[in-house]
């Protein structure tokens, strides 16, 4: 197969281990020569870890790659330019004060001499032939190479970087989410880019959650899921739902027993929130004794939404009412004196000082509980409430003087859920709480979650986990593009129906 | 066993720059007939005090993740301002009440420029030291203040009580106050989680601002004390009075174990540090060496601590 002498990549038997996790596990992955290949897989399918593997910026634990045949180790992402692999990332990766020119040849200015050889100067002129040269190919007008990319559109910022790709004369290119920022006549801009690309004999791996996109667009469809090959078709040999199928079509693992809990009175309630160009009219209630999800895809706007409840970020409009009152919310302390806490995606960089011990991660948020006066800590009281709650929660922590970085990701989950189970809410919101969790911190946390409703909170849980989200939830909304476009009930769904409506499909 | 390695480096932390303490004054000791003479440790103590106090401010300011390095123009000012009080016949106390509150004012300023503009701490503590120092230039047009030592006054830098220096004595008094409020207050506790993790602080319900703004005010009402004290022993304030103590105050912090990146701090170290930097300038001078070398010492001692610190930090988070 490598000596069909027209493949540019291949990449056979790769596997790469986190900690706790495999991500990829033996994987395969061949391009030819002006080939567009789509690589879809819901999120953690681990698209981006194999790609990050082929721009240097992982390294494989096992497997081989080859470049036109030959085995390579991809050590940085210089190397990877060297052998004709360009990235363009999710997020645009230009400077923005500096003009097209310069970021097309951003590291690798052309220089010429000026005295002799030894003082050199920027060939200006070179450079902004060749980029002219390049971006004429695509845009008529080539006035504005010389203004600050960061003054131009979305659409003229993917056109650069493609640029820059073309510049650095490279066989592959990697797209990664290319039309995220783009408004519809823009996509089709940019798609006619792919098929000039292709018909020069450059390949590119195309990598979107909008499935409808990829109909004749690519030559080929690889899916991925945890970690794994799963199906590889012609677009003339499937459709949105066959691909939504392969995507979520894992064994749903049954480990989550969802006990019957009594559903009481509305305990939150979130009325019309708005913030401009992020969220849009969201609305949605949790009763008592209920676990209620919010399902959508990276970047569909529940992080943002959650945030917004907690008065973590601004809100342009919208209300948040517990038990039937109107809270006032502009900070996160605000929302805990409502009785709202709110457990945010990461760990490390929101949820916990790791830095500091467990005694005072758990007070941290419900400190003048463990206050004599305004003012002054009871360090007695304190280290009674940390050892209480650590053997209520089962943190697996040797002291509670242990800094919280040198706990695993399970128990310092547990550690931030003591934080917040210690401010007495009456809503919790988790948003992510099992990602990177290995399955017996999950179950644990999943019975802490379960033990939070039976005493009669209520849930609010963003994850990008369906089978955890059906597995625990009694109804389940699902974001797109800021908006809610549908609500649930943990009869109707279905890994494909939520799918189909995270990505828009139900537009169609 | 991890918790025992923790306790150790932990341990480490504090005793190591103890020992650098302790190996440096049994090194002037035995280089010096004169270190031990009660005068001279009188002296060296009286010497270290100012930048002490300066240094406890500083030590709050870093640990929440900040800088403050317009602490020796307040001191200057702060200073000057008791001075023209006296001097206008105000009265001892009224004026030692208007300069600390003179440095406690700028310093509430510092911290709603940096809470409420998002100003980085380094560029409007920047801005503020020049701004203080311009006024202060401005107070001295016609030569130094002065016309204030009455002797009301200038006990508070003369006097003794139990055998110390006021000064000694009324640093000692602050330093227990402070060492409480550092480890046994929820603003010392939220101080310490603010610049560990602001973000994680915020979403704790961390009131930051006030928290931010309060240490500031604490820096610049330290940085006034040790002025009004400096004010008090020098009995006339130049247009440059203080200026350096900014990075003195730093190195006491940094080389008692506060961390430059937040999150860590130790109001006792602050004290050995100050005590390091007074035996250098004491040491200096007893052994005739030209006091320029200090600054070159003091540099260099600043970038070592940090350089510790960071390789310790490392050490710890391979952990």
């Amino acid at each position: 197969m490598g000596n069909s002498g027209n493949a540019f990549i291949e990449m056979t038997g790769i596997t790469k281990r986190f900690p706790g996790v495999v991500a990829l596990s033996d994987v395969s992955l061949n391009v030819n020569r002006g080939e567009v290949v789509a690589l879809v897989g819901e999120n953690g399918a681990g698209k981006s870890t194999l790609m990050k593997m082929l721009s240097g910026l992982y390294h494989p634990d096992e497997g081989e790659i080859r470049v036109n045949g030959k085995p390579v180790r991809i050590t940085d992402p210089g190397c990877a330019q060297a052998l004709g692999i360009s990235t363009i990332f999710q997020e645009p990766s230009l400077a923005p004060h500096l003009n097209a020119v310069q970021n097309v040849y951003l590291g690798r200015e052309v220089q010429k001499g000026l005295i002799g050889k030894a003082v050199r100067r920027l060939d200006e002129k070179a450079m902004l032939e060749e980029t002219q040269k390049l971006y004429a190919k695509f845009f008529p007008t080539v006035e504005d190479v010389l203004v600050p990319v960061g003054q131009m559109g979305a659409l003229k910022n993917r056109v650069i970087e493609i640029v820059k790709a073309l510049s650095i004369k490279c066989s592959l290119v990697i797209m990664d989410e290319p039309t995220a920022a783009l408004a519809e006549h823009e996509r089709q801009v940019l798609f006619d880019f792919v098929h000039m690309l292709k018909s020069q004999g450059i390949a590119v791996i195309y990598i979107t959650h909008h499935l409808r996109e990829l109909f004749g667009l690519v030559d080929r469809i690889v899916v991925m899921r945890d970690g794994k090959n799963v199906a590889e078709v012609g677009p003339e040999d499937t459709d949105v739902d066959d691909l939504v199928a392969r995507m979520v079509g894992r064994t749903i693992t049954n480990y989550i027993v969802k006990e019957d809990v009594p559903v009481g009175g509305e305990i939150l309630r979130v009325s019309g929130l708005n913030r401009k160009g992020v969220l849009e009219d969201v609305s949605l209630h949790v009763n008592r004794g209920e676990i209620v999800g919010l399902a959508g895809l990276a970047g569909a706007g529940r992080t943002e939404t959650v945030r917004a409840i907690v008065g973590a970020d601004k809100i342009s409009s919208g209300t948040v009412s517990v038990g039937g009152r109107e809270c006032r919310i502009k900070t996160p302390k605000d929302a805990i004196r409502c009785g709202i806490g709110m457990l945010p995606e990461n760990r490390k960089l929101q949820g916990a000082l790791i830095e500091q011990d467990v005694k005072d991660n758990i007070t941290l948020a419900n400190l003048k509980e463990v206050l004599a006066g305004n003012f002054i800590l009871r360090k007695n009281k304190e280290i009674k409430t940390a050892k209480e709650y650590v053997q209520r929660l089962g943190v697996k922590t040797p002291t509670i003087y242990q800094k919280v970085k040198s706990l695993s990701g399970g128990n310092q989950q547990k550690v931030i859920l003591a934080k917040w189970l210690f401010t007495k809410p009456q809503v919790l919101i988790f948003d992510e709480p099992t990602q990177g969790i290995d399955v017996g911190a999950k179950h644990e946390i999943y019975n802490l979650i379960a033990n939070f409703v039976k005493e009669g909170g209520g849930i609010l849980l963003v994850s990008s986990e369906l089978p955890e989200l059906l597995g625990l939830a009694d109804r389940i909304y699902v974001m797109h593009q800021g908006k809610i476009v549908h609500e649930f009930t943990r009869a109707e769904a279905t890994e494909e129906n939520i799918t189909l409506y995270a990505s828009g499909g139900h537009e169609s | 066993m991890k918790k025992q390695e923790n306790a150790h480096t932990k341990k480490f932390d504090e005793l190591g720059i103890l020992i650098v303490m302790i190996a440096l004054f049994v090194f002037l000791a035995i280089a010096s007939p004169f270190f031990l003479k009660v005068e001279n440790i009188q002296n060296l103590l009286l010497q270290s005090v100012f930048v002490m106090l300066v240094g406890f401010g500083m030590t709050f300011v870093l640990t929440i993740g900040g800088i403050d390095l317009s602490v020796g123009s307040i001191l200057g000012y702060s200073g000057a301002v008791t001075g023209m009080v006296i001097a206008a016949g105000g009265g001892v106390f009224p004026a030692i009440l208007a300069g600390l509150g003179t440095g406690a004012g700028f310093g509430i300023i510092n911290g709603l420029l940096i809470t409420q503009l998002k100003i980085a701490p380094f560029l409007v503590t920047f801005a503020m030291s020049s701004v203080v120092r311009g006024i202060l230039l401005l107070s001295t047009t016609n030569g130094a203040v002065s016309g204030f030592a009455v002797p009301e006054f200038t006990y508070l830098a003369q006097g003794y009580i139990a055998g110390l220096p006021i000064p000694v004595f009324i640093t000692i008094i602050v330093f227990v106050i402070l060492l409480f409020l550092f480890k046994f207050t929820s603003f010392g506790r939220n101080v310490t989680a603010i610049g560990s993790n602001r973000e994680v602080a915020f979403l704790s319900g961390v009131s930051c601002g006030k928290i931010t703004v309060g240490v500031y005010m604490l820096s610049g009402l330290l940085a006034a004390l040790s002025g009004v004290l400096l004010a008090a022993r020098l009995t006339a304030v130049q247009s440059e009075m203080g200026s350096g103590y900014e990075m003195d105050a730093i190195a006491a912090a940094v080389i008692g174990g506060t961390s430059m990146a937040g999150g860590k701090g130790s109001i006792v170290g602050a004290i050995i540090g100050a005590v390091i930097l007074g035996m250098i300038s004491n040491g200096l001078d007893l052994l005739s060496v030209n006091q320029f070398y200090r600054q070159i010492i003091v540099g260099a001692i600043i970038i070592i601590a940090v350089a510790l610190e960071r390789f310790t930090s490392r050490k710890a988070q391979r952990v």
